[in-house]
């Protein structure tokens, strides 16, 4: 591996002289291999429930026929709840309030004049008058559903950010309801509660071939985003917000593009389902048909695209046969009495508290018709394993910068021990700005900027306070990290460590003082923010996105950052290179036993290349070994990417081993700065932390 | 535009404290139930959608009592003892199962049994309203300088605030109360404390049960009405007023409660005729709306969680 | 299997977590004030064992008995009770409730008024816990809240005390006030069970030690001849690193300079 990883290194020598063609190659021949398996997936479901429906529909008749109408059409709107519920975590119950809106706007706008004159003949804003194609209508009501999605939306994305995702969740019954409300109440434009909006007989849908596109295009839209950028984020935040935050994702954009993509769906299959059934009524819209397509979600397993489809026809079969059973034609003898009308939605309830209880994540858990075993030799399914060839090859095209090359000799002896402490790592040349997308070096001029003690290269807090509820936490802390050394931070339990962690992360906001990165104060500045300027940290307890692969986990960290997909994986895999679970790549990362999980934990700060990496407690519940271990991998990180690392720890022989330098916090300020020794001997440090 | 601005400038005065009254008694019931939510949702993070169908399986005990002549001195005993044993039901039948699992399979959960209850009760009961008397004094006014206080409203404020008092006390004061938050922060830890959470835990569906019985109570002599769905809107608003006061704070959860009250009754007199009927409607839109601007409600909850 | 003599018989225990399995056939025996240290590597199944033991962990075979009497079946509040209490790993204080509160929500068996008057005692005996008593323990710091961990194992007046990484996280001088406590206890009669990754100190406390690996206890002996078996110390920690199943481990560098340092820094800080 070393030695490929040296030729390899040559080689970009070579490739940096003519960048950009071959780079972009590269990329765009992955983008197309991914996408292309996921295309597959969709394009195989689309499939099998097209044929399926056929042989179905063949047996006769028209109820079948509109049977598998109404299958297609609620898969639409499935679909379309999977797009944000599967990628954000969040329940809604207002997706079918939005169904309404676009049914009504549909339906208002598509019926014929003469027609909605008798039914709404004095509606408002000239809508009585209005009458467009039914593509148009449809249109203009996807449009207008999209619209009022973004102002809920604010509210929906915002209160899941601040609050949990409870709050977000209330949010959306709020909108099924206040949707319902003025279904049934305003009847100028809705027709209220009994008649509602009626096409005119004759004028209603014909045929399947709408719900097929339909259908079609809600399986593309939830492959793609799937496996898109904001896609990947959106499920990092829904695996742990905090840990996220502090890797560079700002949750709100994410959410609310799934949000949009997700209602435009809804209101797509919506328009379809009154355009089918020839009417919309308030009712239709309401709670039953949450309960069914949530149900139906949730059978499948809400985080599959796959999942959603099988739901969607499992919940329809077992709907159809509570039909029959508790219809006239069925004699159920003694059962007779159990067996009535209503049954559906008791079977409903029952199958939607029976899955939550037995199995939440539904058959299918997050498992797409792509990761069968026989159709993955099919597909160019991203494999997570590092790949001898491709992976390094990979990684000349994605390392980045002037860093790579200036760190050359020390990478490749990096998985040896490196005996050599901070001055060796110290002429790690500092990087451009992470957030900008540079794959190549941006000249000799930032080379030429680096001194480790100058202020812009520093990382500092500056006489910080911090208070919680009368307690003093920091009092006046100081310290100063530069690139390129390894500083550690240690003291009694609560004597603030963490806490000023959190406070150079954005995560406790300084109540009086200052924090700066290279000289420029950064107090303003988000949490996640903070994560693209260049501060990664981990955490005491461990907080990895526990159902997101080891590779998804550092690849996820390296695209918040902002450099391009491809270029994160190949981090992905050079920083899971570097703590040593190359072979555990593809697993989850909740299945990685405790010491696994730390290191995963330290490679996903690594991978943005921050300047700086805080690592709370990195060795806590770790035996010696296992602590020697990790001193080489967090110095071969440092190496790497030449980074300043600031250690909190207790393990005094570990903080020896590692540090150039160390502070020592009680009750909340330094009591003592110095080296290693210095710190290790000074009066009040032996009488605050280590005693006799 | 509404009748409050015919009158004169005294009378608009006493007709605001009029409102502020009727806000109040309205209010009242909300923040009875959506301190029963946030007790709930305190314990074991679930947010109790079927908290209504409390108030559903009390108006049909009820409407089965008042069919058989029983006067309000039964039918109110009789209401609040059915919220309690419905209560702890649901948590025995359903609740307990998801007890660690996902926000997500709580949510649906709770869900899930709201709506097993109404169908249940549209199939095998009745799928339309029945109808039972309600009490003479439920009408009574006491006017006291020129402004006139419903009875009603008068005896839920009061309740509202001794039960809010109770509350509190149980769950501060008490050892019992102590237990209660120990299991709803760290199941596992109570036990191994010695705490039963699992008494604790059904002790606590109990006090949310007579906490939405006395709801369901005043709720019923309005209304004297029993239907399938007759708890899903008063449900509904309890948990968003849950929801402004900030999850989980029973303080905030009384408050939004009120909040809730003034504003439905400032809507219903002052929102145009054509939309009259749009009151809930207009209320679920307002309260979506706020929580763009106040994302986490009213009264943030403090943040608790260590890094 | 289990002796009048004996305090708590482990007897061929088994737990799984779904598929996998965290306990082979574990056996332990307990007499009455001795301190049992478990050591071993990370995954080992330590915690697993004593959350068996107090019951937090059901059983999958095998059988646990407490003075003769098998408690297999018990819930954990009805094991508290009988005088087993555990101070958990990571503490797991309860973070919205005040020290005073946490103390007396624990030992629920004793009545309200004895409850008063027994978390008095502890927080007088802790000082720092008394001084904070009406704060929120989320806002104590890993060390204070440790102590309230153990006090609030210690409100039931237990027989057996499990302690689980008692030291995580602290800081030298609060594990040493911590060690004081476990040899306090010890003097006093207490029994004791502790899981320690301070390997050294923990074994100058107890008694006997087991050593633990992939879910089995590999080894028992006497405290004082493990720790003298200095010889073998490293080479088994070495062994002893993660190997849990599907997990393949790659071998470590062995310890150069570094690594002898760390050793005499470590023993060197923690006495």
């Amino acid at each position: 591996m070393n030695t490929a990883t040296t030729g390899d290194r040559r080689e970009s020598d070579e490739l940096r002289r003519q960048p950009s063609q071959s780079a972009n190659l590269n990329k765009a021949r992955l983008n197309v291999e991914r996408l292309g398996s996921d295309l597959l997936g969709a394009a195989l479901l689309f499939g099998i429930v097209s044929l399926g429906g056929l042989i179905y529909v063949s047996g006769g008749g028209a109820a079948r026929e509109t049977l598998f109408t109404t299958l297609l059409i609620n898969a639409i709107v499935v679909v379309g709840m999977q797009v944000f519920i599967g990628n954000t975590g969040i329940l809604s119950f207002g997706h079918v309030g939005f169904g309404a809106v676009a049914g009504y706007a549909f339906a208002v706008l598509a019926v014929d004049v003469e027609w909605k004159s008798r039914l709404i003949g004095d509606a408002p804003f000239g809508a009585a008058n209005a009458s467009i194609p039914a593509f148009g209508a449809m249109a203009a009501a996807i449009a207008l559903t999209l619209v009022v999605a973004v102002i809920v939306g604010l509210g929906i994305t915002r209160s899941g950010v601040a609050g949990g995702d409870i709050a977000a969740t209330v949010i959306t019954l709020a909108v099924l309801f206040a949707a319902y409300e003025i279904a049934v109440n305003w009847t100028e434009i809705t027709g209220g509660n009994r008649g509602g909006i009626s096409f005119r007989p004759g004028t209603a849908m014909q045929g399947r071939s709408y719900a097929y596109i339909g259908f079609g295009l809600a399986l593309l839209i939830a492959a793609t985003y799937r496996s898109s950028r904001s896609g990947r984020l959106a499920r990092a935040v829904r695996e742990d917000e905090l840990a996220a935050r502090s890797s560079g994702v700002y949750p709100v954009p994410h959410r609310m593009s799934a949000l949009m993509l997700s209602v435009g769906l809804v209101a797509l299959g919506a328009c379809l389902r009154v355009w089918l059934v020839g009417t919309v009524s308030p009712e239709r819209f309401f709670i039953d048909y949450t309960l069914l397509t949530l149900t139906m979600l949730v059978v499948g397993g809400r985080s599959s695209v796959t999942g959603a489809v099988v739901g969607t026809v499992t919940v329809t079969a077992l709907t159809e046969i509570t039909r029959v059973a508790s219809g006239p034609d069925f004699n159920a003898g003694p059962f007779d009495a159990v067996l009535r009308p209503g049954l559906t939605d008791i079977c409903l309830g029952l199958a939607m508290l029976g899955f939550m209880v037995l199995r939440p994540n539904g058959f299918l858990d997050d498992y797409e018709i792509m990761d069968m075993p026989i159709l993955r030799r099919f597909a160019h399914r991203p494999d997570c394993r590092p790949r001898a060839s491709s992976s390094s090859s990979l990684s000349i095209a994605g390392v980045s910068s002037s860093s790579s090359l200036s760190i050359a000799g020390a990478s490749s002896s990096s998985s040896l021990p490196i005996a050599g402490s901070g001055s060796e790592t110290s002429n790690a040349l500092p990087r451009d700005a992470p957030e900008v997308e540079t794959v190549w070096p941006t000249g000799p001029g930032v080379v030429g900027s680096q001194r480790s003690g100058a202020v812009e290269n520093r990382l500092e807090a500056h006489d910080v306070n911090v208070e919680f509820e009368g307690l003093i936490v920091l009092s006046d802390a100081r310290i100063s990290v530069s690139m390129g050394s390894i500083c550690g931070l240690i003291g009694p339990n609560g004597a603030g460590k963490t806490t000023l962690l959190n406070v150079l992360t954005g995560v406790v906001p300084v109540q009086s003082g200052c924090t700066r990165l290279c000289g420029r104060p950064i107090d303003a500045l988000a949490m996640h923010l903070r994560a693209r300027t260049g501060i990664a940290r981990t955490f005491q307890n461990l907080r990895l996105f526990t159902n997101l692969t080891v590779q998804e986990n550092v690849a996820i960290a390296a695209v918040a950052s902002g450099v391009s997909t491809q270029m994160a994986r190949s981090r992905a895999d050079e920083m899971i290179e570097l703590i040593e679970l190359g072979e555990l790549a593809s697993r989850r990362a909740g299945q990685l036993d405790y010491g696994a999980s730390k290191r995963l934990e330290l490679a996903r700060a690594a991978a943005s290349y921050p300047k700086f990496l805080l690592l709370d407690e990195p060795t806590s519940g770790f035996s010696e070994t296992e602590s020697q271990s990790i001193v080489q991998q967090i110095r071969a990180i440092a190496a790497r990417i030449g980074c300043g690392v600031l250690v909190v720890d207790h393990d005094l022989a570990f903080i020896a081993a590692i540090c150039d330098e160390v502070y020592c916090l009680d009750q909340g300020s330094v009591i003592a700065h110095g080296s290693v020794e210095q710190v290790h001997s000074h009066p009040a440090v032996i009488s605050a932390f280590i005693g006799e | 535009m509404g009748h409050a601005f015919t009158r004169s400038g005294p009378l608009a005065v006493t007709e605001i404290i009029q409102q502020f009254v009727d806000g109040l008694g309205r209010g009242g019931e909300y923040a009875l139930i959506a301190l029963g939510v946030g007790l709930i949702f305190g314990v074991m993070r679930l947010v109790n959608f079927a908290h209504g169908e409390l108030i559903t399986v009390s108006a049909y005990a009820a409407y089965g009592l008042a069919i058989s002549q029983m006067s309000w001195w039964v039918l109110a005993p009789a209401i609040i003892l059915t919220a309690i044993i419905t209560s702890v039901a649901i948590e025995f039948i359903a609740f307990r199962w998801v007890r660690s699992s996902s926000d997500f399979a709580m949510l649906l959960t709770s869900f899930g049994v709201h709506f097993v209850v109404q169908a249940a009760f549209v199939m095998y009961v009745s799928a339309s309203a029945r109808h039972f008397s309600r009490p003479e004094w439920i009408t009574t006014t006491v006017s006291i300088s020129g402004i006139r206080f419903e009875v009603v409203d008068l005896s839920i404020i009061a309740a509202t605030v001794v039960s809010l008092g109770f509350t509190v006390w149980v769950l501060q004061r008490t050892v019992y109360g102590m237990s209660i938050r120990a299991a709803a922060e760290d199941f596992d830890t109570a036990r191994l404390l010695g705490i039963s959470s699992e008494r604790v835990i059904r002790a606590a569906f109990a006090l949310a049960g007579l906490l939405a019985g006395i709801a369901a109570l005043f709720f019923l002599m309005r209304t004297g009405r029993a239907a399938p769905s007759a708890g899903l809107v008063p449900m509904l608003k309890g948990v968003l007023a849950a929801l402004i006061g900030g999850l989980g704070r029973l303080q905030g959860a009384v408050l939004g409660g009120l909040l809730l009250g003034m504003a439905e009754i400032l809507l219903v007199s002052y929102l145009p005729d054509s939309i009259d009927g749009m009151v809930n409607g207009v209320i679920f839109i307002l309260v979506a709306i706020l929580f763009v601007f106040r994302p986490s409600g009213i009264f943030s909850p403090r943040p608790s969680q260590r890094v | 299997m289990a002796t009048s003599g004996q305090l708590l018989a482990v007897d061929s225990a088994e737990v799984s977590y779904g598929p996998i399995r965290a306990l082979y056939g574990v056996t332990l025996n307990v007499e009455p004030g001795e301190i049992v240290a478990i050591v071993g590597p990370n995954g080992a199944g330590k915690s697993t064992l004593l959350n068996a033991i107090v019951g937090l962990r059901p059983l999958t075979r095998g059988r646990i008995t407490w003075r003769g009497r098998d408690i297999t079946g018990l819930a954990p509040q009805q094991r508290v009770r009988l005088g087993i209490g555990l101070v958990p790993e990571h503490r797991r204080i309860l973070t919205t409730l005040t020290v005073e509160e946490n103390l007396l929500v624990s030992a629920t068996a004793l009545p309200g008024r004895l409850r008063r008057v027994r978390a008095n005692e502890l927080m007088e005996r802790f000082e720092v816990l008394g001084e904070n008593r009406s704060r929120r323990a989320g806002l104590l710091s890993g060390g204070q809240e440790q102590l309230l961990a153990i006090a609030r194992a210690l409100m039931g007046s237990p027989e057996l005390l499990l302690l689980d990484e008692p030291t995580l996280g602290l800081a030298p001088i609060v594990a040493a006030k911590v060690f004081g406590i476990i040899d306090e206890l010890h003097q006093n009669g207490t029994t004791l069970i502790v899981v320690e990754q301070n390997i050294r100190r923990v074994l100058e406390s107890a008694d006997s030690a087991c050593i633990m690996r992939t879910g089995r206890i590999v080894e028992r002996q006497q405290a004082e001849r493990l720790a003298a078996r200095t010889d073998l110390f490293d080479s088994f920690l070495g062994d002893l690193l993660p190997t849990e199943e599907g997990c393949p481990q790659r071998p470590v560098p062995s310890p150069g300079a570094d690594g002898t340092c760390l050793h005499t820094e470590r023993s060197a800080s923690c006495d």
